[in-house]
């Protein structure tokens, strides 16, 4: 097992050979995270350096890293990172009514993101395999419909019947917590 | 409150991609190597990195120091300090008659280094060998703590040698062990005897909030390692030169001396893209670890306002900032002026 403490402590100490071990474990993950975002609207040299972009923000900011959390703050490093070069692509993402929720103000002000993060997961486990498969990439990735159903190969139909299933048992869970 | 799911959803931590797509790993390395050269500028001596904070997003701004604009670093006899070597920036700019004020303040009782640090007496002893604290500084924005390891006879420790501890964290109340914002500096009297001295710097907590003094309750050490041969897999590093388990209880009770150098509020001026606009520097703190300011500014234009911090000593060179601490504490005898904004204020040396 890797010491995660030991990378952290030496990436904030200014040790360049343990920021290149982390990209050694990591720049697949972090691909595949840029990747599932952007798609094929952009290269492999693109992702590649979008990754690079990440690790650089991990350099930079290593006060952020946390031991246990390394992985997760990849991810969303790499995913916000990915979304920023959509935008610059003006590559819009379109919301509309069904989209949104009307949340108690309590969600706001009491539950704090590690209390948010489990309570998605608890909605989310309500969710068949392939509706919540589908409503990740949608909601969390930022995939169209049109990305989604190349990349499961279903029609784009069925993933607008899935994502509409979901959105309707998430809303169905956070009502029944009281959150809505 | 309306939430789109989109916005839900920048909670979620997955555990995994939905697909595997890979990268060359020695491509990225390559990216981000230049990423950090450019970022660090041209200058070709390495300037030890400490973790930079983010700025609040608030009407009123703690703002960060920037150096000068070209610079060469050189070592600085006036504020050598038996546990630092000294790295500071001489300018290169010729500032001349820049100054549209100037302020020398009568404070009194400037402290030096030593008169800064808080002796402490706690010693700790393991299979032989024991750590000392023998010193603490402490602010608001750090803490530094000085140690001496002393191992059993016939152990050499040589600071050539690129030590470190294969665990060292801090013990905070309630929230238990953390503090990966700290950074650890060997440092030698004799070489050759089995005696080492080191001093850790603490910024931040576990959780990557700021640090609290009074949150500290201790701080635990176990075996000193050569880096080099330290195992990245598996629990134990290989080659341990001195074997020991030592917890060193804390107790920080006396900050370091602080200096108000405002006696009222100042205006400065910053420009955005369509006009200028005036900003108040509320307070200029400085103290031997380090200098900060307070701001009131419209936080719709924080990111045009830039503080330009400097700490002139008396040598010429200028003290290394970085997030509001000293590279190394500065001996405030030894400072000439400060320089905020164009503002220069005299500690009366």
């Amino acid at each position: 097992m890797i010491k995660e403490k030991r990378i952290i402590k030496r990436i904030a100490a200014g040790d360049e050979k343990a920021l290149e071990l982390l990209i050694d474990i990591y720049s697949s993950y972090v691909g595949s995270v840029i990747y599932a975002v952007i798609g094929r609207s952009m290269t492999r040299e693109d992702i590649e350096e979008t990754a690079a972009d990440v690790f650089a923000e991990v350099w930079l900011h290593p006060e952020k890293l946390r031991e246990g959390k390394v992985k997760q703050f990849l991810g969303a490093v790499a995913r916000n990172t990915a979304r920023n070069k959509l935008r610059k692509r003006d590559t819009a993402i379109s919301i509309d009514e069904n989209d949104f929720l009307l949340f108690d103000d309590s969600f706001e002000s009491e539950v704090d993101r590690h209390e948010k993060s489990e309570i998605i997961n608890d909605a989310l486990k309500t969710l068949s395999d392939a509706e919540r498969d589908i409503f990740i990439r949608f909601y969390y990735y930022n995939q169209n419909s049109k990305m989604i159903s190349e990349s499961l190969c279903i029609p784009v139909s069925t993933v607008t019947t899935r994502l509409s299933r979901g959105r309707k048992k998430m809303k169905d869970f956070m009502a029944q917590k009281g959150w809505i | 409150m309306k939430k789109s799911f989109f916005e839900l959803m920048d909670n979620y931590e997955p555990e995994d991609a939905p697909e595997e797509y890979s990268i060359s790993a020695e491509n990225v390395k390559e990216i981000v190597m230049r990423k950090i050269d450019n970022h660090e500028g041209k200058a070709k001596i390495r300037i030890r990195r400490k973790a930079i904070a983010v700025m609040a997003a608030a009407a009123t701004v703690t703002a960060v120091g920037v150096g000068a604009a070209a610079y060469t670093l050189g070592r600085s006899s006036n504020t050598a300090h038996k546990f630092f070597e000294t790295y500071n920036a001489v300018s290169k700019a010729d500032n001349g008659d820049l100054y549209a004020s100037s302020r020398v303040l009568d404070v009194e009782d400037i402290k030096n280094i030593d008169a800064n640090i808080h002796e402490e007496n706690t010693v700790i002893e393991s299979n032989g060998s024991t750590i000392e604290l023998t010193g603490s500084m402490y602010d608001d924005q750090s803490a530094l703590l000085f140690f001496t390891l002393t191992a059993p006879e016939g152990t050499v420790l040589d600071i050539d040698t690129d030590y470190e501890f294969a665990d060292s964290m801090f013990d905070f109340e309630g929230s238990g062990y953390g503090a990966i914002g700290g950074e650890t500096k060997f440092s030698d009297d004799v070489p050759g005897d089995n005696v080492i001295n080191f001093t850790y710097e603490l910024q931040y907590n576990g959780d990557g909030s700021r640090y609290a003094a009074k949150s500290i309750k201790g701080m635990h050490f176990q075996n000193l390692a050569v880096w080099d041969k330290m195992a990245w897999y598996g629990d134990e590093p290989k080659d341990v030169v001195v074997e020991g388990e030592w917890y060193v209880p804390l107790n920080l009770t006396e900050k370091v001396q602080e200096i108000e150098l405002l006696d009222a509020p100042l205006e400065v001026s910053y420009q955005t893209d369509t006009e200028t606009r005036t900003a108040v520097i509320d307070s200029l703190i400085i103290s031997t670890l380090g200098i900060k300011t307070t701001e009131t500014i419209d936080a719709n234009y924080r990111y045009y306002y830039e503080n330009t911090l400097k700490v002139v000593m008396k040598d010429g060179s200028e003290a290394e900032i970085n997030d509001s601490r000293f590279g190394t504490p500065v001996d405030l005898t030894q400072v000439d002026y400060v320089e905020v904004c164009g503002q220069k204020f005299e500690l009366g040396n």
